[in-house]
């Protein structure tokens, strides 16, 4: 049985050490998770927080029918759009059709010149990566997090943000698409 | 031949090896032929490298001991006992006298409903309806 199911068990009989363990084991990956999705440290801790918090409150009810960590990306999904609905919308427009088409920077040439040493620095590299992240309509942002740095499939994409296998599909391309001008965009500004 | 105009998605799932043997091999067959695709390809790919430059961060080092303080009042709090007991009390009733609750919603977690109602805050609820019926 998966390990974490187990822990689930314990949790829901008031073991607070394997509650302890499950945060350990899942809390710098939901971290990073909603920290890409939300551009922002302090309020990405927090919703951490309470994802673990529902996880806990909701153990005694937990049933495993999913892989247990679909399950809570599921939660941290939830979180992520309720908490950052009522934000403003992206300032940068990805549809434009005047941009990046013409340009001749493109993200291969941004990866070249991201070496340390060149124009754009590091930092400002990793700032310019999240802010591209962080101009995704909500859906194409959330797929995308969950398929690059989770290393989620399509499928499990699907379970956790409710939809069809071939919606995941666009909604993966169209976030690479976006992701590109964008970052031709942020280039072009420099 | 295959049409290169709307090859984007297949050519974005066969990065992420989404497509099955059949597909891969037709449109694999076609980027060695096709520059044009090939080049739409290698572009993604170096977007996907990009995106990997993100420095991965670390949670605080009292994340477990703010957790932690979240926690503790909804478990070890004196009511817990006490509700456990209206709770007791209020299902001997419910079963003798066979008063209907509708299905509470405590009792049913759902992937897709999160409800607020904290385990066991259920007897807190009952209890001083149990007590208004005693008066
Ligand atoms: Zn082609």
């Amino acid at each position: 049985m998966d390990s974490d199911v187990i822990l689930m068990k314990r949790i829901a009989h008031g073991d607070l050490l394997a509650f302890r363990r499950l945060v350990e084991r899942h809390q710098k990956g939901l971290l990073n998770f909603i920290y890409r999705y939300t551009g922002d440290r302090l309020l990405a801790e927090d919703i951490t927080q309470e994802v673990f918090l529902r996880v806990h409150k909701s153990a005694p009810y937990y049933k495993p029918k999913a892989k247990f960590s679909t399950w809570l990306f599921k939660i941290a999904t939830n979180l992520c759009l309720n908490e950052l609905r009522s934000k403003d919308p992206p300032a940068i427009s990805l549809t434009d059709p005047n941009h990046s088409e013409t340009n001749p920077l493109t993200p291969s040439h941004l990866l070249e010149k991201s070496n340390p040493g060149s124009i754009l620095e590091s930092r400002e590299l990793s700032m310019a990566i999240l802010d591209a992240i962080g101009a995704l309509p909500e859906k194409q942002r959330v797929a995308f997090l969950l398929h690059r740095y989770e290393d989620k499939s399509y499928k499990q994409i699907s379970e956790i943000i409710g939809s069809t296998v071939s919606a995941v599909e666009s909604l993966v391309f169209r976030a690479k698409q976006n992701l590109r001008k964008a970052l031709n965009e942020i280039w072009r500004t420099k | 031949m295959m049409d290169c105009q709307n090859m984007g998605s297949k050519l974005s799932a066969l990065m992420d090896h989404e497509l099955s043997i059949e597909e891969e091999v037709k449109l694999r067959e076609h980027l060695e032929k096709c520059q044009k695709c090939m080049l739409e390809f290698e572009e993604m790919r170096a977007v996907w490298n990009l995106m990997g430059q993100i420095p991965a961060i670390e949670p605080s080092a009292d994340f477990w001991d703010t957790l932690h303080t979240k926690l503790v009042p909804q478990k070890e709090s004196p009511f817990t006992r006490l509700n456990k007991v209206a709770q007791s009390i209020w299902d001997t009733l419910k079963d003798l006298f066979g008063v209907r609750l509708k299905p509470g919603k405590a009792h049913t977690f759902s992937l897709d409903v999160f409800n607020d109602f904290p385990p066991e805050s259920f007897g807190r609820v009952l209890y001083p309806m149990f007590l208004d019926k005693v008066k």
